[in-house]
C-alpha cells in the first residue's frame, strides 16, 4: 500500500514537439493568459472552443490525450462535489424527480458548466509541467522574477530553492511513506479517532521526517559549499534560455486568441 | 558614528595584531563585528581588508503595520540573501527543504468536525514556522512562497487559492519569528504563536471577504456556500456571517493546532538545528 502514488509533482513527459521547445518564460506567461481566458468564459459555445483548443494543444505538443486527462485525476473529487451541489440545489424546469431530490434543467447546465470550467483550469494548468521540466521551469521564474532583484528580492536563490524542493518532494514522500509504514507496524493509525487523535498520532511521523530533511539539508549544504556555491553572480548554465522567434510568435498568438475569445464571449452573453 | 578601539597588541613576537580595530559606518555595519588580521597578503592585495561576521538578531523593530507592508518583507529578503557566506548556503537548502516538507503535508489535509467541508486543516505551516524559529521570518516566508509555487503547479484555483495561502501564512510566520528571535525561550516562542495565530485570523477574515470567496463564487454561487455551511453553523446568513462564523473561528483553531503542533515538534528537533 502506498500512501501517495496520486502525487504527481515532476509529470514532466519528454518529447519532440514544438510546445517543448517553447521558452519556459514563454510558457509561464502563456498559461497565465490561458488559465485568465478559460476563467472567464461564459457561453457554452465559446467553453466549446476553450475543448476544441484543448485538444489542438495536446496534438501540438504530441502528447497522449489520456495522459493529459490522467492530470485532472487530483481535482476529480471537487470538480464531482461542484456539479452535485449545482445539480441538485439548483431550483427549476424540473427534469427528473427522485423523492425529495429534484433534479432541473438549469441544474444540469450550471453543473456541466462548473465542471468543466474547473476541469479546464486544471487541464490547461498541467501542460506547464507536462511540456516543461521543472528545472527549465525554476530557470523561467528566475529570469522572469531577475527585474525585481534590483529591489533586493533574491530571483535567483528563490529559483535555487524551488528547484531543490522539487527534487527533494519525490524523496520526501518516500521516507514518510516509509516513515507511516513503520509506524502501522507497531500499531499506529492516522485514520481513526477524532480530529485531536488524528493529529497526536501524525507526530510520531513527522519528528523522524524533521530529523531526516535535516540530515539531508546539511549533507547537501556542505555538497554545495565544497563544489564553492556562492549564489546567482557569475554562475554558468549548461543550457542557457534562449528567447527565440518561435517564443514571440506563440506570446503574440496566445493573448490574441484569449482576447477574441472573451470578446466572442461577451458579445454572445 | 565613528570609533576607534586602539590597536590591540600583536599575538606573538613581530607579527601583525589579531584584531586592528573596529570601525563603525553604518546602522548596518553597526550589527556587524569587523576582524583584520592583516595577514592575508593576498586578500591585502585586492584591497579585501575585512572579514565580517554576522551576528544574530540583527532587525530590531516589531510594529504590525511594518510586518504587513511589502517594503518589510523586501528588506528582510535582502537580508536574508545578503551575504554568500557558508551559512547563507545553509540556509538556503535548510529553507528549501522545509518547504519540500511544507508542500508534501499541503496534500495531507483533513475535514475538521462541526465545520463546512471546504475548510479543510493541514498542517503546511507547521515547517514554514520551523524556518521562522530556526533562521528568522523571512525563511518562514520563503518556505510559504515556495510551497505555494510548487502547490499552484497542480492549482485547481488559477493560483488564487495558493496567494490566499501565502498571505495567510505569511501572517502566520512573520510575528513568530520576529517575537521568538526577540525571545528565544519557550514563553517567547508560545507569544510569537498566539501573536500570528491573530494576525493570521485577520488577514484571512480580510482575504475571504475580499477575494477569496467573491472568486469562490464563480465556481459555486455564494448562496449555495452559505446554504452548505448554514447547515454546519446555523449562525451563518450571509458573507458577513460566514466569515465571522465559520473562517474566524476555523482559522483559530487552525492556528492553535499549529501552533501546539510546532511546539512539541520544536522542542524535540531544536536541538539538531545549528
Amino acid at each position: 500500500m502506498k500512501f501517495f502514488n496520486h502525487l504527481t509533482f515532476g509529470q514532466y513527459v519528454p518529447s519532440e514537439s514544438p510546445v517543448h521547445r517553447l521558452d519556459p518564460r514563454c510558457k509561464i506567461i502563456a498559461v497565465l493568459v490561458l488559465l485568465t481566458g478559460v476563467f472567464l468564459a461564459k457561453h457554452p459555445a465559446v467553453f466549446s472552443v476553450w475543448g476544441v483548443l484543448l485538444a489542438c494543444l495536446t496534438a501540438a505538443a504530441r502528447l497522449p490525450f489520456r495522459l493529459v486527462l490522467r492530470s485532472a485525476k487530483p481535482v476529480l473529487i471537487l470538480v464531482l462535489f461542484t456539479a452535485s451541489i449545482h445539480i441538485f440545489f439548483t431550483s427549476g424546469t424540473p427534469l427528473l424527480s427522485l423523492g425529495i431530490v429534484t433534479i432541473s434543467r438549469e441544474g444540469l447546465v450550471l453543473a456541466v458548466y462548473m465542471g468543466l470550467r474547473l476541469l479546464f483550469l486544471v487541464l490547461f494548468a498541467s501542460f506547464l509541467t507536462l511540456t516543461t521540466r521543472p528545472m527549465e521551469l525554476a530557470d523561467g521564474l528566475e529570469r522572469l522574477f531577475s527585474p525585481f532583484t534590483r529591489f533586493g528580492f533574491p530571483a535567483h536563490e528563490l529559483a535555487m530553492m524551488m528547484t531543490i524542493a522539487l527534487r527533494f518532494i519525490p524523496t520526501l514522500l518516500d521516507e514518510t511513506d516509509r516513515i507511516m509504514k513503520a509506524q502501522l507496524a507497531r500499531g499506529a493509525s492516522f485514520d481513526r479517532g477524532g480530529l485531536w487523535k488524528r493529529l497526536k498520532a501524525f507526530l510520531p511521523v513527522l519528528i523522524p521526517l524533521f530529523v531526516i530533511v535535516f540530515q539531508r539539508a546539511e549533507d547537501l549544504a556542505v555538497a554545495m559549499e565544497a563544489r564553492c556555491y556562492r549564489g546567482g553572480a557569475g554562475r554558468t548554465r549548461m543550457s542557457p534560455l534562449a528567447w527565440k522567434g518561435t517564443d514571440t510568435a506563440a506570446l503574440l498568438l496566445v493573448p490574441a486568441v484569449v482576447i477574441l475569445l472573451v470578446t466572442i464571449d461577451r458579445s454572445l452573453a | 558614528m565613528e570609533y576607534h578601539i586602539p590597536e590591540i597588541f600583536g599575538a606573538g613576537w613581530n607579527s601583525p595584531p589579531a584584531v586592528k580595530d573596529l570601525q563603525v559606518r553604518s546602522p548596518r555595519a553597526e550589527r556587524l563585528i569587523r576582524c583584520d588580521s592583516g595577514a592575508d597578503c593576498e586578500a591585502d592585495r585586492q584591497g579585501v581588508r575585512e572579514v565580517r561576521m554576522e551576528e544574530d538578531g540583527e532587525i530590531r523593530i516589531f510594529a504590525p503595520d511594518a510586518c504587513a507592508s511589502g517594503a518589510f518583507l523586501f528588506r528582510e529578503a535582502k537580508f536574508f540573501m545578503e551575504a554568500t557566506t557558508v551559512n547563507s548556503t545553509r540556509r538556503m537548502v535548510w529553507t528549501a527543504l522545509l518547504s519540500a516538507v511544507a508542500a508534501v503535508l499541503m496534500y495531507i489535509d483533513m475535514a475538521v468536525p462541526l465545520f463546512p467541508r471546504f475548510l479543510k486543516l493541514d498542517l503546511s505551516d507547521l515547517p514554514a514556522l520551523v524556518a521562522a524559529f530556526a533562521w528568522g521570518p523571512a525563511a518562514g516566508v520563503f518556505t510559504e512562497l515556495i510551497k505555494n509555487l510548487i502547490h499552484s503547479l497542480t492549482t485547481s484555483t488559477a493560483g488564487v487559492g495558493e496567494l490566499a495561502n501565502f498571505l495567510m501564512g505569511s501572517a502566520l510566520v512573520v510575528p513568530a519569528g520576529l517575537i521568538y528571535r526577540r525571545n528565544r525561550t519557550r514563553k517567547g516562542a508560545l507569544a510569537g504563536l498566539a501573536a500570528g495565530t491573530l494576525s493570521m485570523t485577520v488577514t484571512a477574515a480580510l482575504a475571504n471577504y475580499f477575494f477569496l470567496l467573491p472568486f469562490y463564487s464563480n465556481f459555486l454561487p455564494l448562496e449555495k456556500i452559505i446554504a452548505m455551511s448554514s447547515a454546519a453553523i446555523p449562525a451563518v446568513r450571509d458573507m458577513g456571517t460566514l466569515v465571522l462564523y465559520a473562517v474566524v473561528p476555523f482559522n483559530l483553531l487552525k492556528g492553535t493546532v499549529v501552533s501546539l503542533a510546532t511546539v512539541q515538534l520544536y522542542k524535540r528537533i531544536s536541538t539538531l538545528i545549528r
